[in-house]
């Protein structure tokens, strides 16, 4: 088994730990969480340095960087079982006060990214090589502050700073491109003085290959990760709104299923 | 009370390279000493306060003392979340500094106003707020705000010196004028007239008032304010904000939960409503009854009744 092909394994075996954390919560956030796994597992286990810091920006998917972190033995896999009991460590949207291995308390849309352009102009500046990597959903490009923070990112030259978009095209209740149009998003991220590139999020080849391609040294980076909400798990793939999902005891063993195979 | 401001991060700046001065475009020259001096510790983050208060979170994560600078009504108002969640919640060492709090942005309108920023983040957990009242405080606190660990937020407004410097503790509230009668509780820009109006007072009634500052919002110090409610048993609340959630209603608390008689309580201040007036400061002042003369008559009437 090569190297993507572990990661791929271990990327499988992250989805049904959280999988089975929003079983037992009896619902959360399957869509936007199981669109990012491979993003998480390329960065966790590839490409992050222990130095280098991760912002969940889309902070609703806290429940797959719970998981990852748990695979990447950052926290005991036994804590994974108080998802959703009361007095967890592990809330809805992850917060430093209670684990300290999330770098940063997030859950409102579009601050995850400001937050991420001090650290890095911090790290800039002290001339420490450190890489900031910071997660966004695209329902999330929608807020105001996160173009605030690409405008303040270019202008800075953060080179240190990469901007991962989860694009899995859905937001809450229906798709960004009816509710409010991100596109043309390349178009929109290259004007503001982005190193741009784009994968398949899907691919952990091909994110990895593409953030270790990232070669301008004046400009921040941002990738697109064109994903699927909900991939991996067939039903949810094509269901309209898989944002947020109260569990129905029938489908379950369906939703595992897809997920083992 | 703001080249006090910039007087002190001038001196804070040079001793401590770690600290830096974050601007959203507000101050118009003011600045400049400072981003002439200190190129590396000073960023004009533009108009976009909200990103410059979680930029600010970033930087004091990686090391940085970051000090913002904005329009008190566009930094509380506009970044609010901004402030609850990434500087308080995250108990981030961010310096948040408004300047033209109250009523100072007089004929901008009611959009420039912060007569607010009190009742709305006296609420927010971990948060520690000052409200000088002239420019020695507006020093003094600088430097505290340094000292503290964790999430400042400091109004500078209109002020000035009420020669009571020599009684400054940050601990503890200023006891601007003793006296008898009564008690005039300020805090910032009111200060002064608390001071002024116990003059008048004094001069034309031979009522003899004391005058307390109450310089931090935030840890309250309320012993000096029990103290002086029962020594005096009347209360007089000056203050150019909301009444809502403003000092009035902080006190007032104090008073209630520490079960203190009075035979007095009453407040100046805004109540329940936006100020619009295209004039000067005194002359705002005067149409929404805050000046020394119109408070004094009350107060007056007040003892009396």
């Amino acid at each position: 088994m090569n190297n993507f092909e572990l990661l791929k394994k271990k990327c499988k075996e992250i989805k049904i730990d959280a999988f089975e954390m929003l079983v037992r919560k009896g619902g959360g956030h399957f869509g936007g969480s199981f669109s990012c796994a491979e993003i998480l597992t390329s960065l966790f286990f590839n490409i992050l340095r222990k130095k280098d810091k991760f912002i969940m920006s889309k902070a609703h998917a806290s429940v797959i960087m719970y998981s990852t972190f748990s695979k990447k033995k950052i926290i005991n896999k036994k804590i994974l079982r108080s998802y959703g009991q009361e007095n967890s460590l592990l809330g809805v949207h992850a917060e430093h006060d209670l684990l300290d291995s999330v770098e940063f308390s997030c859950g409102s849309l579009g601050h995850g990214l400001s937050h991420s352009c001090g650290l890095a102009l911090g790290y800039k500046k002290k001339k420490i090589n450190v890489k900031i990597y910071c997660l966004i959903g695209d329902g999330e490009m929608q807020e105001g502050s996160i173009w605030e923070a690409l405008l303040f990112a270019a202008h800075h030259k953060l080179n240190n700073l990469y901007v991962i978009l989860d694009y899995n095209k859905k937001q809450s209740s229906g798709l960004v491109k009816d509710i409010l149009n991100l596109e043309p998003i390349k178009k929109k991220i290259s004007s503001f003085n982005f190193d741009l590139k784009s994968c398949n999020g899907h691919d952990i080849k091909d994110i990895i290959t593409k953030i270790k391609s990232f070669n301008n040294y004046n400009k921040p980076k941002f990738l697109i990760a064109n994903t699927i909400k909900g991939k991996g798990i067939k039903f949810l793939e094509n269901k309209h709104d898989c944002h947020y999902d109260v569990l129905d005891k029938n489908v379950i063993e369906k939703y595992k299923k897809d997920l083992t195979q | 009370m703001r080249n006090a401001f910039i007087k002190a991060m001038t001196d804070i700046l040079k001793k401590n390279k770690y600290v830096m001065m974050l601007n959203g475009d507000a101050g118009y020259k003011i600045f400049q000493p400072i981003s002439s001096k200190f190129k590396s510790q000073y960023i004009n983050c533009g108009i976009a306060e909200a990103n410059m208060i979680t930029v600010a979170t970033g930087l004091a994560k990686s090391g940085y003392i970051p000090f913002t600078y904005a329009i008190g009504a566009h930094v509380v108002y506009r970044a609010f979340e901004q402030i609850r969640n990434d500087v308080c919640l995250n108990k981030a060492n961010v310096k948040i500094v408004s300047g033209g709090t109250g009523l100072h942005y007089a004929d901008h309108g009611p959009t420039h106003h912060s007569t607010e920023d009190i009742s709305v983040l006296n609420c927010i957990p971990n948060l520690t707020i000052f409200s000088p009242s002239c420019p020695f405080e507006v020093l003094k606190m600088t430097k505290e705000a340094l000292k503290i660990k964790g999430p400042v937020y400091m109004r500078i407004g209109r002020g000035s010196s009420t020669k009571s410097e020599k009684n400054f503790n940050i601990k503890k509230n200023t006891l601007v004028k003793t006296g008898t009668d009564g008690t005039i509780i300020c805090t910032g820009p009111t200060v002064i007239i608390g001071y002024n109006v116990s003059k008048i007072l004094f001069d034309n009634y031979k009522l003899n008032f004391a005058v307390l500052n109450v310089h931090t919002i935030k840890p309250i110090e309320y012993k000096s304010i029990i103290n002086i409610a029962k020594k005096t048993g009347k209360i007089f609340v000056i203050e150019e904000h909301q009444m809502i959630g403003g000092l009035r209603d902080i006190i007032s608390n104090i008073i209630i939960s520490n079960k203190v008689y009075l035979s007095k309580f009453f407040a100046f201040g805004i109540n329940d409503q936006f100020c619009s007036y295209n004039g000067t400061y005194e002359g705002i002042k005067n149409k929404y009854n805050l000046t020394d003369k119109h408070i004094s008559k009350i107060i007056y009437k007040q003892v009396l009744k």
